[in-house]
């Protein structure tokens, strides 16, 4: 028997001895709500969704204009509950998701190829400075390539580690390692030509 | 340079990372509750027996569905076996029955032997000889719990008809022996005297209204009371097969039963 807290952690439940509360691992975690999911139980998607919705918000905010973000977080979330079935092992859950958020954002720009978008620029010109900076920086991560842009987001904006992005998108904690060092030079290069504000 | 910082957060703090971490904390994502097209999924999910009802009343459209359209192909099919009875008679000359004639059997009717009613009759003797499993078997199935609406029978004629169809089936049953005529036969043929009286009353009555189906059915009904009235007090074993063979020839009792049965039946 399992029991979710507020805070999201995932607690094993004895009944003949309440006290004896082990912590799984954050694998088994993950795959016991999936499971609870599955099951129709709406508080076990709450807490994965409190969990991963930050790795979504970094994965989407890499790729799309900023104010598109929030829905189309949901949007992923919906996907989630409609293909749930079709994920296999779930275990992989964490990269099943970054993989949905990606080709959400593709379709994102699919659809909105055609359609003018006002531009972090342009919209900055009329916020004040830390905005304005805020939105400049965010450019500059936007034009790295891709593997590093993706987990600069999630460190520097979504305040995420190094080892909780590897357990959340499934990557290994050497790769992460790697593209977050490679992409903080390539951002200090940026910067340091164009320069912080 | 020392990346422990970047990595975890740890070790030495990075100015760089912390400054970055600083600006772009205004894009960090804000926790917010489940948006309803989530939740509204976890709802439906739950309520299992909701998916149970909603499979339920499916099956239960797609039965009620299958049940209408079977009756209703049955009332078409019943329906085409009665339009076929009602215009069949139509085709047959109308006989004018004068007078009880004085003694003889009289001749049989060549003419009303033949032409649609002859086939009507023969569609209704086949009627109860079909396996159940058939259509038309079907169609007296439904007829049972539905009778059939025959608009030009009245209850009177109904009656009639069952009576002569009640002597009728009395002749056929009738012995035939070479010595001498069955004494039940005298019987037989003063009642045939009554129900000819009554024919005619009916048939005239018919003609009158322009109900020209009851009028052709009474018509082939007449010849043979008229027959088995003039039979004489010893009749021949030829003179009374003769009749049960035009009888079983134009299947007049079957007929009878057929445009009686229904109207009696709703009369009850």
């Amino acid at each position: 028997m399992y029991k979710i807290d507020r805070d999201g952690l995932l607690l094993v439940a004895i009944q003949t001895q309440p006290a004896a509360r082990a912590r799984v691992t954050e694998t088994s975690k993950q795959a016991l709500l999936v499971k609870a999911v599955r099951r129709g139980e709406q508080e076990a998607f709450a807490t994965l969704y409190s969990l991963y919705a930050p790795m979504v918000h970094g994965i989407l905010l890499a790729r799309v204009p900023w104010s598109e973000v929030d829905d189309l977080v949901q949007d992923v979330f919906l996907v989630v509950l409609k293909k749930l079935d079709t994920l296999r092992d779930d275990d992989a859950f964490g990269g099943w998701l970054a993989m949905i958020a990606r080709n959400r954002a593709m379709d994102f720009h699919r659809r909105n190829r055609e359609t003018e978008e006002l531009s972090d620029e342009v919209a900055a010109h009329n916020t004040p400075d830390d905005r304005r900076e805020a939105a400049h920086v965010l450019e500059v991560i936007c034009g790295l390539p891709e593997a590093y842009r993706e987990t600069l987001v999630l460190r520097l904006v979504e305040g995420m580690s190094g080892p909780e992005i590897a357990e959340r998108t499934g990557l290994t904690p050497a790769s992460v390692r790697v593209n977050l060092h490679r992409g903080m030079k390539l951002l200090r290069n940026k910067l340091g030509m164009e320069g912080l504000a | 340079m020392n990346d422990d910082y970047l990595w975890d957060a740890s070790g030495e703090p990075d100015p760089d990372v912390q400054r970055l971490e600083q600006v772009l904390g205004h894009y960090r994502y804000q926790p917010r509750p489940l948006s309803p097209a989530l939740t509204s999924r976890f709802t439906w999910q739950r309520r299992g027996w909701l998916r149970f009802a909603a499979a339920a009343a499916v099956i239960l459209m797609v039965l009620a569905g299958f049940w209408i359209f079977k009756v209703q192909q049955k009332r078409t099919v019943d329906q085409r076996d009665t339009t076929a009875t009602i215009n069949a008679p139509e085709d047959v000359p109308r006989k004018e029955i004068g007078p009880l004639a004085p003694s003889g059997p009289v001749a049989p009717d060549k003419s009303a032997e033949r032409g649609p009613l002859r086939k009507t009759y023969h569609r209704a003797a086949r009627r109860d000889q079909q396996p159940p499993d058939s259509a038309i078997g079907n169609s007296n199935l439904v007829a049972e719990r539905q009778p059939i609406m025959i608009p030009f029978i009245d209850l009177e004629t109904a009656r009639h008809l069952e009576q002569a169809q009640l002597m009728l089936r009395s002749f056929r049953n009738s012995r035939e022996s070479n010595a001498q005529t069955d004494p039940d036969l005298a019987y037989e043929k003063q009642q045939s005297k009554g129900l000819l009286y009554k024919n005619i009353v009916l048939r005239r009555d018919a003609e009158a209204k322009g109900n020209q189906p009851a009028e052709n059915l009474l018509s082939t009904l007449e010849p043979f009371l008229l027959d088995i009235a003039n039979l004489p007090d010893r009749p021949t074993t030829d003179e009374v097969r003769s009749i049960k063979e035009r009888m079983q020839k134009k299947e007049i009792v079957s007929a009878l039963q057929i445009y009686s049965a229904p109207v009696l039946s709703q009369s009850l």
